[in-house]
Formats: structure tokens, C-alpha cells, sequence
């Protein structure tokens, strides 16, 4: 079955990525207790679906987007995507494209992700050739995938230190689009982006995932950016899931007294730091 | 009055900067003041803040006047600005990871600027620094000096970062993105200490920000830049029930908030780069309300109650009508 075939069928009925009892564990030096960055975390991803990842610092929301990436081992669990287990790292230049091909992590800085030697349509076709693309086909789906993240002419020809910070981020996915991938992981993407280009990327992110049917994980402690671009929420306290739902539901009427707390600590009239801290303490002191 | 900045211009070398970077840049922040700083990327807000402590980019030629305390930061001595930019401004950004030394541990980080900027003997640096880490909430202390940044999330070593600021104790702390990459209850949590801080020690903070919720809900004042300019300076509460610039409008509609179903607007456009000039108002060309005139119409600030407005339509542009996030509405 090609790879079209299946993302057709994770599109009819089953997801296109399914976690299940992630687990992540990290020593913390002699005689400390080992700290779970990863509590047994499940959840399901369909075709062109959207899940958000939110939590305070430290939660492991990172943790969880690098296991899927496999920058990080887990200690137990399983990754499916589009029904297939996905493995330790694989060996074999076929195995490594395939597993780029499933998911694809975009960063918070793009800078370090991106070769500086590269101009934004070199860096995509270079990608793309990597993914089997011919000459001639490279040069036409680098200039489809800028003209889809709205990069011109003038950007096209940029090294990424030439290029703002908005633009450098929509070459980043680009990038991330080129192989398409079934899952795109987005960490933190838009936290850096001043208001008027993460809106420009949001936007974006909702076109690509219409037009391609890319599925996206989407990390971030925006919550009102979470409700603008997510179907789904999940919610991370202390490596586990607490509240998992529509994000509609979840960040208008949440459940857990966490999601609870998290929600009622987004700055807005007569928000006072004082009282998210003791509100806070006063959680961590009953869980 | 703490930090003071009048009719600030910094010009970059190169033909193709056709405009400065800062063009008459006037603000002010008193002890134990917040003020805001937003705008779009490249409005000049970095550029800004790094003038308190004289960072110019390379070849920069600097009019106007700058003074922390009293030092006349253009004019200081190297002894001043040493002492200046060691222990009585400090500056953090967003990336924490840019200052850190991934090969050395948090606690070496931090007992090390003490041990450098104060003087302080090694052992009380290590005891200040278990304080300065449970002072900005992070658990563990003990744990965390001995650990090295990449087994930190972000959000940890933000305030690492910010602890290692709060050492020397400064007079102004300039805070540039500090808390966009974190979490609503750590960035509380960090925000809480800064406000102790500026109550208990008159520390003043310039604050650059694109969150407009958390300038709105944290800052005395803010101001507002666009093309090197600072075009509206105003309470942040009236900024935002009732902002006088049009492109103060445009960011506001932009925002998304959580109670709102409103999809956020981007400001049409894009922000011009310094190889664009303006004879008139540099927001003219994506200004919903310009005019022809506005397009020769060189901005200056116009004084309205509390604050200013560079827009020649200033008077006519009445409060914000368009159905918009009630949760700025109310404050
Ligand atoms: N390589 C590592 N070694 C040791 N501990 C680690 C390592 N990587 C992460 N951790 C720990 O795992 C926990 C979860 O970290 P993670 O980066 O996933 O948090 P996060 O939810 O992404 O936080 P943030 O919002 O601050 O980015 C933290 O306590 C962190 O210190
Ligand atoms: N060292 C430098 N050399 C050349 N140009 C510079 C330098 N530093 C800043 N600039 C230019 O000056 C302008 C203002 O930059 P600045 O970093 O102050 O913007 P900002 O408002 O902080 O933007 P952001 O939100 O992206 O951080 C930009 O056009 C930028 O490209
Ligand atoms: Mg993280
Ligand atoms: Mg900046």
C-alpha cells in the first residue's frame, strides 16, 4: 500500500498518529528520585486534525514533541503513524526518509535548524532532492512551497540571517512541508513572532492543513493562540495528561482544577501576578 | 527620573538604509515604573532598549540623550558604562540559550557574574544563587545548580537567566521578550518577583513585549513604535479601551483572545525595512484611515491627556468600534 493510499484511509476512519503510554524518565543525580518528563502519555491525531499541547514549564510538553520527532528515546510506549509502529531509530538511507516522511518537528528558533550557507530556495530544494524529487521537480515544488508560505523573489534568494524572524519562520515550514510529512510537530513555532506575523502564520498553518491535510501537534503556552488554530486540546501537568477534549470546551469550560487554574491565569483585566502564584502554590500543595 | 530618552536618533552606515533605525525617540521610565514597548518586528524596540546601555550597532551614529540615573550614557567613560552595564542595568532576552554556556553547569553561571560584578566570595555567591533560583520559582534549587542547561526546559532557563539579572540588584532591568517564551503561570510567577522587586527596590523595567493582554493587564504605560518611531504613549489601560493610532488599532486587531471568536486580523502589509524612506507618516501606506495629506505630514507627537499620538487624524479617530476581544474592552 503507497503511502497516498494509507493517509487516504487514516483519512476515511483510523488516525494518522496514535501515542500510547509514552513514557520518559530522567535521572537526577545519586540518591534523587529520577524525575518523568513523560507520564504515560496517549492520545490520537486524525488527517488534517489539530491537537493542541499546553502546560507550564516543565511539563514535558517538549519532551513528548521530541519523542515523536525521535530526538528522544522513550522509555516504553508506542508512536503509530498511519497505523505503523514507529521504531528506534532506523537504520538505512530508505527507513531514514520514511520516518521524515511521517513527522516533521519545527522549532521555536529557526535559526539554529536552518544552514546558514543555504538561501531559502536552495535549503527547500536541497530537501526536496533529498526526498527523491528530480532536478526540474525540485525547482518547481521549492517554488510552490515558497509561494505557499507566502516567501517572494527577493526572500527566495535570502540566507536565513537575512531574513526577519516571520520569514525565517515560514522557510522553517517550508522546509518542514517538503517531504511531506503526515504529522507536523510545531513547538513553540509562533511564540517569537510578534503579533501581526503569527497571525500571518496562523492563518497559514489553518490553509496548509486544508490544503494538504497535514495533521498538526501544535506546542504552545499561547492559550488563546491554541483556541484560534486547534480542534483538540490536551493539557500536561508534571509529565501527564489531565484534561484532554475539544479545546473549545476545555479552555471555555475546563474540567480539571489544573486546566482550571492554567485558564483563569491568562493576563486580562484586573489580572494580578500575586494571585496566579498563590493560586498555583495552593494546587500544588492539594495534588 | 530613571531612564530617559529625548529625541533619541540612531543612524546605520550603508546606502541601503534609507531612514534611521530610531528617528526622535522620546521615553521615559520612572523608579519602580513598568512601561510597555510594543510593535511590530524591526519597529525598533531592541534597538531601544540596548541605547540605555549603549549597545549601538557596529558604525552607528547616535543623536539625542540618553541618561540612567543621572549618567549621560552617549557621553560616559569607559570606567561608567563598564559599571553601568555590569551591575546597574541589566538586560534579559528571550532566548535563554544564547547567553548560557551549554558546557557549564547553571550554578557556575550564576555565581560567576556575582563573583565578577559584586565581588562576592564564592561560597555566599553559591548561597545567593540557591536563593535567587527559589526567588523566581524554581523547584529543586540545590538539584538545578548542579545540572547543565540542556537538562533544563526552556521555561527553566528563563528564569535562571533572570535570577542571574536580579544578582547585581539593578537600578533598570530591560526585559526584551523575557517572558514571551514561557508558560501563563511561570511567566506569572516570574513577573510576580519583578513587581516585588520594583516595590521593594524602586527597580524600574522597560518591558518589550508583543503579548498586548499582558502590556495591558502589567504596565504602568506603554508605548508603541512603528518604523523607528514611538507613535502612542499612553496609560496601558487607556491605550486599550481607547487607542488613538490607527496602527495601535491594527495590532490590537490582530491579537487573538481567548474569549473572543473573532479570527485575528494581520496588519495589511508588511513593516517597512530601512531601504524604505517617508517623506510624510511611515504607517501611511497600510493605514485603513490615511489620507493624501498624511503622506507629507511629518509625525510629531501630539499631546493628548496622559500621553501622546503621532497621527494627524488623531482627533477623528474615535474609539474602537469594530466588534473586537470584550476582554480589553473592560478593564
Ligand atoms: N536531557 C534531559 N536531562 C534531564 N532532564 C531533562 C532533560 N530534558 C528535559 N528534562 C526535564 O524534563 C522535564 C520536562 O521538560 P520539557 O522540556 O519537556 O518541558 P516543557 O513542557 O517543554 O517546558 P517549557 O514550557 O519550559 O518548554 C523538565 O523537568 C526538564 O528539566
Ligand atoms: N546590528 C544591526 N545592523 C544592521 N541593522 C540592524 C542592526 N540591529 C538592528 N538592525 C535593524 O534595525 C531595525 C530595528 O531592529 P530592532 O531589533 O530594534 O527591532 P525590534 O522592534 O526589536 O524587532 P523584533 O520584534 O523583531 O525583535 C531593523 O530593521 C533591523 O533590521
Ligand atoms: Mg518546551
Ligand atoms: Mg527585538
Amino acid at each position: 500500500m503507497s503511502r497516498d493510499d494509507s493517509r487516504d484511509d487514516a483519512r476515511r476512519g483510523g488516525p494518522v498518529l496514535a501515542v500510547e503510554r509514552l513514557r520518559k524518565t530522567y535521572p537526577m543525580g545519586r540518591g534523587e528520585p529520577p524525575l518523568t518528563a513523560a507520564d504515560d502519555v496517549s492520545f490520537e491525531l486524525r488527517a488534517g486534525g489539530s491537537l493542541g499541547v499546553v502546560g507550564e514549564s516543565g511539563s514535558g510538553k517538549s519532551t513528548v514533541a521530541r519523542m515523536l520527532a525521535g530526538l528522544t528515546a522513550p522509555d516504553s510506549g508506542e508512536i503509530r503513524v498511519d497505523g505503523r509502529p514507529r521504531g528506534p531509530r532506523e537504520r538505512g538511507r530508505a527507513a531514514r526518509l520514511r520516518r521524515a516522511r511521517e513527522i516533521q518537528l519545527v522549532f521555536q528558533d529557526p535559526l539554529g535548524s536552518l544552514d546558514r550557507r543555504l538561501t531559502a530556495a536552495q535549503c527547500l530544494r536541497q530537501a526536496l532532492r533529498l526526498h527523491g524529487a528530480d532536478r526540474a521537480g525540485a525547482d518547481r515544488r521549492a517554488a510552490e512551497l515558497l509561494a505557499r508560505v507566502g516567501l517572494g523573489e527577493r526572500e527566495a534568494g535570502a540566507r536565513p540571517h537575512r531574513l526577519s524572524g516571520g520569514q525565517r519562520q515560514r522557510l522553517a515550514i517550508a522546509r518542514a512541508l517538503a517531504p511531506g510529512p503526515s504529522v507536523l510537530v510545531l513547538d513553540e513555532a509562533v511564540a517569537a513572532l510578534d503579533v501581526s506575523i503569527q497571525a500571518q502564520i496562523l492563518d497559514l498553518l489553518a490553509r496548509i492543513r486544508a490544503e494538504s491535510g497535514v495533521a498538526l501537534l501544535f506546542v504552545a503556552h499561547d492559550l488563546a493562540v491554541v483556541r484560534q488554530i486547534c480542534d483538540d486540546v490536551l493539557v500536561m501537568y508534571k509529565g501527564a495528561v489531565v484534561e484532554q477534549g475539544p479545546a473549545e470546551r476545555v479552555l471555555r469550560a475546563p474540567e480539571h482544577p489544573y486546566t482550571r487554574m492554567l485558564v483563569s491565569s491568562v493576563p486580562g483585566p484586573g489580572w494580578d501576578p500575586a494571585e496566579v502564584v498563590r493560586l498555583r502554590a495552593e494546587f500544588a500543595a492539594a495534588g | 527620573m530613571l531612564l530617559d530618552i529625548e529625541g533619541l536618533t540612531v543612524e546605520l552606515p550603508g546606502a541601503d538604509a534609507r531612514r534611521p533605525v530610531l528617528d526622535g525617540v522620546d521615553l521615559r521610565v520612572a523608579a519602580g515604573e513598568v512601561v510597555g514597548l510594543v510593535g511590530e518586528s524591526g519597529s525598533g524596540k531592541s534597538t531601544t532598549a540596548r541605547a540605555a546601555l549603549r549597545l549601538l550597532p557596529e558604525g552607528a551614529a547616535a543623536r539625542g540623550r540618553v541618561s540612567v540615573a543621572g549618567t549621560d550614557v552617549l557621553a560616559a567613560g569607559p570606567g561608567e558604562l563598564t559599571e553601568l552595564r555590569a551591575r546597574r542595568v541589566a538586560m534579559v532576552f528571550q532566548d535563554p540559550r544564547a547567553v548560557l554556556n551549554p558546557v557549564r553547569r547553571i550554578g557556575d553561571f550564576l555565581t560567576e557574574r556575582m563573583v565578577l560584578a559584586l565581588g562576592t566570595p564564592r561560597e555566599q555567591a553559591r548561597a545567593r544563587a540557591l536563593e535567587l533560583l527559589a526567588e523566581v520559582g524554581l523547584g529543586r534549587p540545590a538539584e538545578r545548580i548542579r545540572q547543565y542547561p540542556h537538562e533544563l526546559s526552556g521555561g527553566m532557563l528563563q528564569r535562571v537567566v533572570l535570577a542571574a539579572a536580579l544578582a547585581t540588584e539593578p537600578e533598570l532591568l530591560l526585559a526584551d521578550e523575557a517572558t514571551s517564551a514561557l508558560d501563563v503561570t511561570t511567566q506569572a510567577e516570574v513577573l510576580a518577583v519583578l513587581r516585588d522587586l520594583r516595590e521593594r527596590r524602586g527597580t524600574g523595567v522597560l518591558f518589550i513585549t508583543h503579548d498586548l493582554h499582558l502590556a495591558a493587564a502589567y504596565c504602568h504605560r506603554v508605548s508603541v513604535m512603528y518604523a523607528g518611531r514611538v507613535v502612542e504613549d499612553r496609560p496601558a489601560a487607556e491605550l486599550f479601551t481607547d487607542p488613538r493610532h490607527p496602527y495601535t488599532r491594527a495590532l490590537l486587531d490582530c491579537t487573538p483572545g481567548l474569549d473572543s471568536d473573532r479570527a485575528p486580523r494581520p496588519v495589511p502589509g508588511a513593516p517597512p525595512s530601512l531601504a524604505t524612506a517617508f517623506p510624510g507618516c511611515p504607517f501611511a501606506p497600510r493605514c485603513p484611515e490615511a489620507e493624501d495629506a498624511c503622506t507629507a505630514w511629518r509625525p510629531e507627537p501630539l499631546p493628548l491627556p496622559g500621553g501622546t499620538v503621532a497621527c494627524r487624524r488623531a482627533d477623528i479617530s474615535a474609539p474602537r468600534t469594530a466588534p473586537h476581544d470584550p476582554s480589553l474592552e473592560t478593564r
